[in-house]
């Protein structure tokens, strides 16, 4: 006996999704934080699935007067205490976004950018046992002087339009 | 023999590609965005929709770059229509955004989509929804329309000088829904 599949629909299974109203943007700031609306839980069907996360937000300049740049990074935990790296260092799990300003000088001196989009990173995981929490994380991707990297997230510009972050999680 | 059936739900995904293209000059005012109608319903037991729009963007002739100044940002937000277009209303929920840069002596130029999740409560009949946009400020953004482009022998197409052929990207839109 034979079947044909005449359509591929549906490829995505075990499906989880999280959409996050925001009111306001999320700063990222000089070290690793939480994105609000960043966060859901997951049960995978086996421990050999394949599990694919995609996490859709928007991004900004601060104040809209910046160079913007921003770091992202996957994290993994049996709890949202727990978190840690997805592998060893982490390796692969992170992504990185935005612009440099590579010249001298302050802002104010014509020198000066506003940067803005709608974002989806993806990673794909192994596949584990039981129910686990994964959180993504951002900081800016600068130098310490802060006019270099002023960022932020949930919002594509810190002054308007937050953005509903959300998150898809699914086997294939 | 056994057969397990995961789901018996339907994704309903949908994507247009629109033919000609119509190349949209953005001005300080909202306009349509005609590439970025779709006419959708969610599938039964869906809780939320996807839209998405992948487009180009990029300056145009009208962007004389005054003082080294350059502008490609733009403004976007949902609308939907339930009578088939003849009245549109900002679907809200953190639907409108930017995309695109403004800086001195640096021009943007960009292939990127803009997506939304949708919640489906109430939503049991036919929408058709779209995009308007115009300018984060004031500048000579243009959609789907190549400005320039070339390769180690020179211009393919180079609309400041008139010579080559033009090149569009082609816009899509989708939606498909989630379970």
């Amino acid at each position: 006996m034979s079947y044909i599949v005449n359509t591929l629909a549906n490829q995505k299974t075990n499906i989880a999704y999280l959409k996050t109203n925001v009111s306001s943007f999320h700063y990222a700031g000089p070290n690793w934080s939480n994105i609000p609306g960043g966060q859901i839980s997951y049960t995978p069907t086996s421990s050999s699935a394949e599990v694919i996360l995609e996490f859709t937000t928007g991004v900004g300049s601060y104040n809209g007067d910046a160079w913007s740049a921003w770091l992202f990074r996957l994290q993994i935990g049996n709890t949202s205490e727990t978190l840690g790296d997805v592998v060893t260092n982490n390796i692969d799990y992170y992504s990185s976004f935005g612009c440099f300003y590579t010249g001298s000088g302050a802002l104010g001196q014509g020198k000066n950018s506003s940067f803005s989009n709608v974002i989806t990173i993806k990673f794909k995981l192994a596949g584990w046992s039981g129910q686990k929490v994964l959180q993504v994380q951002c900081k800016k991707n600068s130098n310490t002087q802060d006019y270099y990297g002023r960022a932020v997230v949930n919002a594509t510009n810190s002054q308007s339009w937050p953005y509903n972050p959300f998150i898809i999680v699914y086997e294939i | 023999m056994t057969y397990i059936k995961q789901t018996n739900f339907d994704e309903n995904y949908k994507i247009i590609y629109y033919n000609p293209i119509l190349v949209s000059q953005i001005t300080n005012t909202y306009q349509e965005l005609p590439e970025s109608i779709i006419d959708y319903i969610p599938s039964i037991n869906s809780s939320a929709v996807i839209y998405q729009f992948y487009f180009y963007f990029g300056r145009s002739n009208n962007d004389t770059g005054s003082g080294g100044a350059e502008d490609n940002h733009v403004v976007l937000k949902l609308q939907y229509s339930d009578d088939n277009g003849s009245t549109w209303f900002d679907w809200g929920d953190n639907t409108e955004c930017a995309i695109g840069h403004y800086g001195k002596d640096a021009m943007q130029t960009s292939a990127p989509s803009v997506k939304f999740a949708l919640d489906t409560t109430s939503w049991s009949e036919v929408k058709k929804l779209r995009l308007s946009v115009k300018n984060f400020n004031s500048g000579a953004t243009r959609l789907h329309k190549l400005y320039q482009f070339a390769d180690n022998s020179g211009f393919i197409y180079n609309e400041l000088t008139g010579t080559g052929t033009a090149q569009h990207y082609k816009p899509s839109v989708s939606c498909y829904s989630l379970e």
